[in-house]
């Protein structure tokens, strides 16, 4: 029952036929002594209707008839006599359809002395059903309105929140964009130039523009697979492979490919890594993906200076990457790994990108059971480090020279 | 003789600076670029351009809240100030009729850049 009120969102939809309290009943015939009786025996009982073949008669309200027969000469007067005969004879009765708020106030318009008195309810075909305590009809419907007014607040709270993810997402749509379109556009001007200098068989900019169109679409498909990564991640498709690699491979692609980034930046890229042909298992891609990311912010945020990518294999996966760039705020490194926050406000910042790379890190890492850290000082630099569990195949290669 | 018209290109972007200059001055224009907001006032005063292409994301003051800075500049008061963008299009409008700017010009849209600019600018030869 309590279940079917709490689902009712309307008091006015609320039908009292879901509030009866109790439904027994006595005939109208039944001797005032023996109603007595029972009222004394049974205190809780407060009510009882007067009911012949299934028709409501009238109402024996304890307190009145108790009281009527505690006044002088009460009971012998009234003993014998059938229960009509003190009843009250005109009750309030009700349809089991009408609603809570509508029972209430009929009850309420009562005089004063009947406000309390239960109410028999009725049947489509007049039949009783049973009493209502209007004591609990008021308790209900306190009950009620506080609880639609948690739920108004909830409800509330829940509007604000869908606007305010609503928001994130939609400056992050404004956002990504621009970061999609911007290298685009770059590469489609410089490919209009490329044609219109060809065919005037002037090439001495063909370098530089070929230069641009790859660090350009080397930039394009960064953001374009964190963004698919992203969304493979968030429906839960991310599936975790195991391959054998060389570390030294590896390794050598991220610097190639952080070369292109590079462009003309004077910045000094090396590798530190002690067995650079030590084989390992596991799963190469994401260990790439991961190890790119970091390795592609170091060269976005450092305008001088040396990039260090470190690796370390063995029952453990340690990378490493160091920077001499801008560094990182302390206060900022907390929303460091959170999706679609960025640090600086989209319209000014400073460097391209779609802010998704280190929220993707993280959550790679953590996918293949691993953690991440940082370690950054504002101004000076920033050092990332991941450690992922590993597994060394039966190497093979150790027989050889 | 004439004076060529001259554009000035505000952009943070290098890659974005080269490109316009080449496709514009193709047009017969004259070009100058500037890669910051900053000191883009004295720029333009310096330099009273017929047409500004103000791009949008840049560091520390965008050029849309720039372009707002540049028209309460009396001298500027013939100075047309397009943005130039790669931002959506739905958008652009939005700053443009915020900010005052005379329009905008999608940085994809090759063909009709050089359309409007020839036709803001006149054609040439
Ligand atoms: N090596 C780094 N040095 C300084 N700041 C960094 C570095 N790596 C990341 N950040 C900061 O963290 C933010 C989030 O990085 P990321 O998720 O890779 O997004 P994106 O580089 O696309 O903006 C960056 O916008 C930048 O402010
Ligand atoms: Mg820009």
């Amino acid at each position: 029952m309590l279940k079917l009120i709490t689902e009712c969102h309307n008091l006015d939809n609320l039908p009292v036929r879901d509030l009866i309290d109790s439904s027994g009943s006595v005939s109208p015939e039944t001797p005032i002594s023996v109603l007595a009786e029972r009222f004394f025996t049974e205190p809780e009982l407060d009510a009882l209707p007067l009911v012949r073949d299934g028709f409501p008669y009238g109402l024996a309200v304890r307190n009145k008839i108790l009281t009527t027969l505690g006044t002088r000469f009460g009971f012998a007067l009234y003993a014998r006599k059938p229960i009509s005969a003190i009843a009250d004879m005109n009750p309030l009765l009700v349809h089991h359809d009408e609603s809570l708020n509508g029972v209430l106030a009929q009850a309420m318009a009562r005089d004063f002395r009947d406000i309390y008195d239960e109410i028999l309810v009725v049947d489509e075909a007049d039949k009783y059903v049973g009493l209502l305590s209007v004591k609990r009809l008021v308790i209900e419907q306190g009950n009620h309105l506080a609880q639609s007014i948690a739920q108004r607040r909830m409800a509330l709270e829940r509007a604000a929140e869908m606007q305010k993810m609503n928001d994130a997402k939609s400056s992050f749509m404004a956002h990504i964009t621009h970061e999609l379109r911007s290298p685009l556009h770059a590469i489609v001007g410089v490919i209009e130039l490329v044609k219109m200098n060809f065919s005037q068989q002037k090439l001495d900019e063909f370098p530089k523009y070929i230069n641009l169109l790859s660090t350009s679409s080397a930039n394009l498909l960064a953001i374009i697979n964190n963004i698919l990564d992203l969304s493979k991640i968030e429906v839960g498709r991310m599936d975790v492979y195991s391959e054998d690699f060389v570390l030294g491979d590896l390794l050598q692609e991220v610097l190639e490919t952080c070369q292109v980034l590079l462009g003309d930046k004077p910045l000094t890229i090396e590798l530190d890594c002690a067995q650079p042909q030590i084989l390992l298992s596991g799963d190469r891609g994401k260990v790439r993906q991961i190890l790119l990311n970091l390795a592609s912010n170091a060269v976005k945020y450092t305008d001088r200076g040396n990039i260090t990518i470190a690796a370390e294999g063995g029952s453990q996966l340690k990378l490493s990457v160091k920077d001499t760039g801008i560094g990182i705020r302390t206060e900022d490194l907390a929303n460091l790994f959170v999706a679609f926050n960025q640090l600086e406000d989209a319209k000014t910042r400073r460097y391209n990108g779609s802010g998704l790379g280190l929220t993707i890190t993280a959550q790679l890492v953590q996918l293949l059971g691993g953690n991440i850290s940082v370690d950054s000082t504002f101004g000076i630099g920033s050092r990332f480090d991941v450690q992922l569990p590993c597994r060394q195949p039966s190497q093979p290669e150790e027989n050889f020279p | 003789m004439t004076q060529p018209k001259t554009v000035l290109v505000i952009d943070d972007d290098e890659r974005h600076l080269l490109t316009a200059r080449g496709l514009i001055e193709a047009l017969g224009f004259r070009v100058e670029t500037h890669n910051s907001p900053f000191r883009s006032t004295e720029k333009i005063l310096d330099l009273k351009p017929d047409l500004v292409l103000l791009d949008v994301n840049m560091p520390a003051l965008a050029g849309d809240r720039l372009c707002e800075l540049l028209r309460s500049e009396p001298v500027l008061e013939n100075t047309q100030i397009y943005l130039y963008s790669s931002n959506d299009e739905d958008i652009l409008r939005q700053s443009v009729r915020r900010y005052q700017a005379d329009g905008y010009i999608c940085k994809g849209d090759i063909r009709g850049m050089r359309l409007k600019l020839q036709s803001l600018l006149g054609g040439s030869t």
